[in-house]
């Protein structure tokens, strides 16, 4: 007994590391204490939950949409309808047949809403996106009493998880858990109506800030973490443990738990206060663990430097047991990707945790609407994902940073663009898509290249300066598209309009060419020339192929080392430049200082006057060769 | 002691592969050959994006990815454009190398150079023997792949949810090397096979491979086998070193170069095996089966004037 209380008291100490009370940084509109009781063996969960909700909307309030995002996993839900949808395009959600493991749900056993009685009876699933009338996504819950305005209302939840083997980022796998978008989430009152989406195929989160308070009852080998900070962690009698967290201005609570997690810890400081770093490996890939540590730290600091102050003062980083659950963000609490076998030049791992990282900033505490304009967490974090990684490794070398083979993280998004150019603007939401390459290629892809080129018209400088801003000014406050464009215009001082107009809300697509660059002799014509003194009259055309007109440099080289740099504002459909010289034209290039990343074709950017020595094709002609002779081998082996 | 015995099967493997060396280059010119057909159509097709373009020189000194999943991604170069070309004339160089077969092991079997006419009547003799061996082999060693591949899924099925990542690998890792040794044994049995077909003119294939699985019992030979294994993984695995850190990835030339001695070294290595099959086949066998090779030379050189058992023509 002595020895279990002194335990008890020791773990108290270890872990009771209350945070700092400050005053709100965020309009607190939920707080929610939820009491869960993880099944390890049954993966299910059974829990109470009580939420506070404050009518901050100016206006009574009679009925409240929740999210019952676990029931995406059932076989009729939109989200599996759309993520088969997807298998037929290749696409990342794609289920392609139904195997029950796959299977998640979410049931309400019990709503009580205080002093207006149990509730459980009155509450309807809605479809408001698609009307699928077997989406259970979504339940409304009409109150005999509105709420007034100023007032509060304590909704008591008691609920049944049924977790998927993981599945679009929750669920389990082995002993692995990762509990995500498993409890009752009250939708946002957001421009005058309830926000509240179905959970999509393509779908992310959107939701209210406030405070958490979250018990979790699981079995005492299990090492936990979640959003927020660990308060208290107490054994019970049946072989189980009570894990207690508090979280402050969050709008989601995230938590995983593997009896096998391997933890590394370290302290980030910045210009706020330290920042606890927890770190939380798969065994197997346990080497791996300093450098998660390296890539979070490396992060926070140029967001520290760039943006702003992370605000909490913990960031929980979880190597998942399954690559499906890894590449995911909640508020304080991210998922990496790595492998045990990731050698040091391919920056993988690096590029998932930064990403991951940065949508603390984006989609933790600007919270943008994941729903309906992805484009402003998924895309803005691509972009300064790019700047980041670029500042660790180089420009062309932050995805592969090789000997001799090289890949850029902006050469990424920028391919992951222009393979799906046509389709649909930034702007789309995010279930509306026509399908998931084009949701990943503009959502990420676009809206990174449009941030890129958008440093060419504004600068590096004040793009950093802007992006700033954004964050400072409408931190914890769910702002919009247009106030970030505006937000651009107002710091740049520019009217970009004709810009976002064709990047933003269109969907123009980006393409100059070099059409022709040639030369001949000025008198061509004679039967003899003096060699020596001769000129060359030459001719670059420049050809906008798309139709997205944008103004451009475009850079002429000549024999004798000359150089002319030329600006065409692109309106017409081509220009072009004459040059009559004592030197012979040897190449023109679109955009020399490669600063348009929504072109989408670089190789009809440049144009040699005479054919150049061919050495790129020779080289993968080699390269093909060599195949096609190793392949006869293979096969000759059968003779 | 067991040494000596494996090196002088691989002496006595490697004075054969010598002798028919002509042969070995003349397989060497044909893949490479057929390798240039296979590409031929890929240099102007990449050629027209490439030739003039200054995005090029991204792929010429180093390799950036993108730049090169760019040109893949177009539909000049549409993905697997070139693969069927590339397959089919792998599949001809099959047929080449079968044709060849009976050829070279008859010369590896007189153990001296046959004269041109005596050769060719050598290939044309055996060839759809040696596609009948070819077509039992492949069904032999798709046996053992499924096999194998059964026994990897179900580890893989009994690893997946275990937190012992590596542990699990290594043992997928072993389980792929047992499946490689394995195969290498099938290829030694019909190796004997087509040995005994050559020597013996046996027409029946069952019965050649039955005869190879029965002098596949040979533990000395299958080291020599391995040996020669091991040193067609080490050629790769070297020459690939050398190309990758040595030559300059600018240099197209010196790259060709490095790239086609490797795949010279594992296509002579393949051949000099068959000559391992063929010294150990002269070694033992006589005194097994001494009513059927007291005179190899006079089975596998039969006058040139005999007709073609087979519809070769
Ligand atoms: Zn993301």
């Amino acid at each position: 007994m002595k020895f279990f209380g002194m335990l008890l008291l020791f773990s108290a100490l270890a872990v009771a590391q209350p945070q700092p009370s400050h005053p709100p940084l965020s309009q607190r509109v939920v707080h929610y204490q939820i009491d869960a009781k993880y099944d390890a063996k049954a993966k299910t969960l059974d829990a109470a939950e009580v939420l506070t909700y404050k009518n901050l909307t100016g206006q009574p309030l009679s009925s409240f949409p929740f999210h019952l995002y676990l029931n995406a996993f059932e076989p009729k839900a939109t989200w599996i309808r759309e993520a088969h949808r997807q298998a037929g395009q290749g696409g990342r959600a794609g289920l392609d047949e139904w195997d029950a493991k796959d299977y998640g749900a979410i049931d309400i056993k019990k709503f009580e809403v205080a002093g207006q009685g149990d509730l459980t009876s009155q509450l309807k699933f809605i479809s408001p996106d698609d009307g699928n009338p077997d989406d259970k996504t979504v339940v409304e819950v009409q109150l005999p009493k509105p709420i007034a305005p100023g007032q509060s209302v304590e909704f008591h939840i008691q609920f049944h998880d049924k977790f998927p083997q993981v599945v679009a980022r929750t669920g389990h796998y082995g002993d692995f858990i990762l509990g995500g978008q498993w409890f009752p989430k009250v939708g946002v009152w957001w421009h005058g109506a309830w926000n509240c989406h179905q959970f999509h195929a393509d779908t992310e989160f959107f939701a209210d800030f406030g405070v958490f308070d979250v018990k979790l009852t699981l079995p005492k080998a299990e090492v936990v973490g979640a959003t927020g900070m660990q308060t208290a962690s107490a054994e019970n009698s049946d072989g189980t443990k009570t894990v207690t967290f508090h979280a402050e201005d969050v709008h989601d609570f995230a938590w995983t738990a593997d009896p096998y997690y391997k933890v590394f810890e370290d302290t980030f400081q910045g210009s706020g206060q330290p920042v606890h770093i927890r770190v939380l490996m798969q065994p197997a890939n346990a080497a791996q663990g300093p450098r998660e540590i390296a890539i979070v730290k490396n992060t926070m600091q140029r967001f520290d430097q760039w943006y702003g102050t992370y605000p909490y003062p913990q960031i929980t980083v979880v190597d998942p047991a399954a690559l499906q659950a890894g590449g995911m963000e909640y508020p304080m609490f991210i998922t990496a990707g790595t492998t045990w076998w990731a050698p040091d030049s391919l920056l993988l791992p690096e590029g998932v945790t930064e990403h991951e990282f940065g949508h603390q900033y984006w989609y933790g505490i600007v919270a943008t609407n994941e729903f309906e304009e992805a484009w402003l967490d998924e895309g803005i974090n691509s972009y300064t994902e790019v700047k980041v990684l670029e500042s660790l490794y180089g420009e062309y070398r932050s995805v592969v940073n090789g000997k001799h083979v090289t890949f850029g993280d902006r050469e990424e998004q920028r391919f992951g663009y222009s393979q799906t150019a046509t389709f649909d603007p930034m702007t789309r939401k995010a279930w509306q898509f026509a399908g998931d390459a084009s949701y990943g290629g503009v959502t990420y892809g676009k809206t990174a290249s449009v941030l890129l080129t958008l440093e060419s018209l504004i600068g590096e400088d004040t793009m950093q300066h802007a992006v700033r801003t954004w964050f400072q000014r409408y931190k914890f406050t769910h702002p919009t598209g247009t106030d970030f464009l505006k937000t651009i215009e107002e710091v740049s001082g520019k009217d970009l309009s004709w810009y976002f107009n064709q990047a933003v809300t269109g969907t123009a697509v980006l393409d100059y060419e070099i059409s022709d660059a040639a030369y001949w002799p000025s008198d061509w014509y004679e039967a003899k020339r003096d060699e020596k003194n001769a000129t060359y009259h030459s001719e670059v055309t420049v050809h906008r192929k798309g139709n997205f007109i944008f103004p451009c440099e475009i850079e002429v080289r000549f024999d004798d080392g000359s150089m002319v740099r030329e600006h065409w504002d692109g309106q017409d459909r081509w220009h072009r430049f004459t040059y009559d010289k004592k030197a012979k034209l040897v190449s023109a290039e679109v955009d020399p200082d490669h600063k348009v990343w929504l072109d989408v074709d670089f190789f009809n950017n440049s144009k040699l006057a005479e054919r150049g020595d061919g050495r790129a094709r020779r080289k993968l002609s080699n390269y093909w060769l060599t195949f096609s002779e190793l392949l006869s081998q293979m096969l000759g082996w059968i003779s | 002691m067991t040494d000596t015995r494996n090196d002088s099967l691989l002496r006595a493997g490697w004075r054969r592969l010598l002798l028919a060396k002509r042969y070995i280059i003349w397989l060497y010119v044909i893949n490479l050959a057929l390798g240039l057909a296979a590409t031929a159509s890929l240099g102007p097709r990449i050629g027209s994006i490439l030739d003039s373009s200054l995005y090029s020189g991204r792929l010429v000194h180093g390799f950036d990815l993108g730049v090169f999943m760019e040109l893949a991604a177009k539909p000049e170069t549409a993905r697997g454009a070139q693969m069927p070309a590339s397959l089919l004339l792998a599949i001809a160089f099959l047929v080449v190398e079968i044709f060849f077969v009976g050829g070279i092991l008859a010369e590896y079997l007189a153990a001296a150079r046959l004269e041109r006419g005596r050769f060719y009547a050598a290939c044309g003799e055996n060839f759809w023997k040696m596609v009948r061996l070819a077509i039992l082999f492949a069904i032999a060693a798709a046996i053992t792949a499924a096999i194998f591949h059964g026994i990897r899924t179900g580890l893989g099925n009994a690893f997946e949810y275990s937190p012992r990542e590596r542990w699990a690998f290594a043992v997928q890792c072993l389980v792929l090397f047992i499946e490689a040794l394995a195969l290498l044994w099938v290829r030694m049995w019909f190796d004997l096979a087509q040995t005994h077909t050559v020597a013996s003119g046996e027409r029946a294939i069952r019965r050649s491979a039955r005869q190879g699985w029965r002098y596949a019992r040979a533990a000395g030979l299958y080291r020599a086998y391995f040996a020669l294994a091991v040193l067609t993984v080490a050629v790769i695995v070297l020459g690939s070193w050398f190309w990758w850190s040595i030559a300059p990835a600018s240099q197209v030339w010196a790259s060709f170069l490095i790239l086609q001695a490797i795949l010279f070294c594992i296509l002579a290595i393949r051949w000099w095996q068959r000559a391992l099959a063929v010294a150990w086949w002269e070694s033992r066998v006589p005194a097994q089966e001494p009513v059927l090779v007291t005179e190899p030379e006079v089975v596998v050189t039969p006058p040139p004037t005999l007709p073609p058992p087979e519809p070769a023509t």
